[in-house]
């Protein structure tokens, strides 16, 4: 072993950086995607709302945004890109909301606006909480119907405690039970 | 009844102690006592900003020793001049401080991000790109002076 470290073998070497040169070339068109988004679901207290917050990468999302309408988006410098992809996200995320005392109903999320924040794109939503609620059904389609791969956390944000969830694969719909109804 | 109490607790003095109490009284200084926990469990420097009333701050480091016998619980005595309004602790958000909902006295309601981005209005230079922003379309006279307003569909 450390006679080959102190003579390397120039062609295993040589075949070695071949072989790595081939495999860059190969996945360089997809190189730097993450597919992988955060989204935070917050009930804040203080404001007796909802809030909802969509997090993407900015390279992913400008991807996605130039395959899905079809013409190059730059999400950086045109905030019209910008909110036509929180648009798209806002159209594939929803979520469904099990009330005290049986009512069920989708939040009738409001549009906040985006922001860039470093590397990331987040988009906020909100809606008024009205009554106590015991579980949420969730559905979060952003980019994972652009890309299979694509996965999206959504977490859930409690008071003393975090509740994941993680769309991937073929989940379109996650419900959680809360372990105590917010009010 | 009082004073009775009062001189014979200056009786069981010491004179050393007396002497420390004279000094106090004489000085007419603030003593504070800060209480201070570990909740995440590693030991930082302590950093605090002082807000005195009349409204002067002041910048105080503790370094990370004062941990060194007690790595939970930490008290801290402060003598000041003038009275303390509030005590913020990491006002940079320099350590690696998970909850900064614990880090005022008098507490504070800390905005959420939707909160905060409202209130900015989320054009802070630091999510800026300047060097994109040169490419913003510049507006003419004819253009829609409601444009800015515009907002899009929730639907």
């Amino acid at each position: 072993m450390r006679r080959n470290l102190k003579r390397p073998d120039s062609l295993a070497i040589r075949f070695l950086v071949v072989l790595s040169t081939a495999s860059l070339a190969l996945t360089a068109s997809f190189a730097h995607q993450q597919k992988m988004a955060v989204t935070r679901i917050l009930f804040n207290a203080n404001s007796g709302n909802i809030e909802v917050m969509h997090r993407f990468y900015i390279h992913d999302a400008e991807h996605a945004a130039t395959l899905i309408f079809g013409k190059r988006q730059t999400l950086i410098e045109s905030a019209e890109s910008r909110e036509l992809f929180s648009s798209y996200v806002m159209n594939r995320f929803a979520i469904e909301a099990s009330f005290v005392g049986g009512a069920r109903r989708e939040l009738a999320l409001e549009y906040i606006g985006e922001e860039i924040d470093g590397q990331f794109l987040w988009v906020y939503q909100e809606a008024p909480q009205t009554a106590a609620i015991h579980s949420l059904a969730i559905v979060n389609m952003a980019l994972r119907d652009v890309w299979p791969e694509q996965s999206n956390l959504v977490n859930i944000e409690l008071a003393d405690e975090i509740i994941s969830l993680s769309f991937e694969g073929a989940a379109e719909m996650l419900s959680v039970e809360l372990p105590a109804a917010i009010n | 009844m009082e004073r009775n109490r009062y001189n014979s607790f200056l009786e069981g003095l010491e004179d050393w102690e007396r002497a420390v109490l004279n000094r106090a009284v004489e000085e007419d200084l603030n003593y504070y006592i800060l209480e201070l926990s570990n909740e995440g469990g590693l030991v930082m420097p302590i950093l605090l900003q002082l807000e005195y009333v009349d409204g002067s701050n002041e910048a105080l480091s503790i370094p990370a020793e004062i941990w060194r016998r007690n790595s939970r619980a930490v008290r801290k005595l402060l003598v000041t001049d003038q009275n303390i309004a509030s005590i913020i602790i990491d006002p940079l958000q320099e350590t690696a401080d998970a909850d900064i909902e614990n880090n005022f006295y008098p507490r504070r309601i800390i905005p959420s991000r939707i909160e905060s981005f409202k209130a900015e209005g989320g054009s802070s230079l630091i999510g800026r790109d300047i060097m994109q922003d040169i490419k913003t379309e510049l507006k003419s006279d004819d253009d829609d002076p409601d444009a800015d307003d515009e907002q899009i569909d929730n639907n």
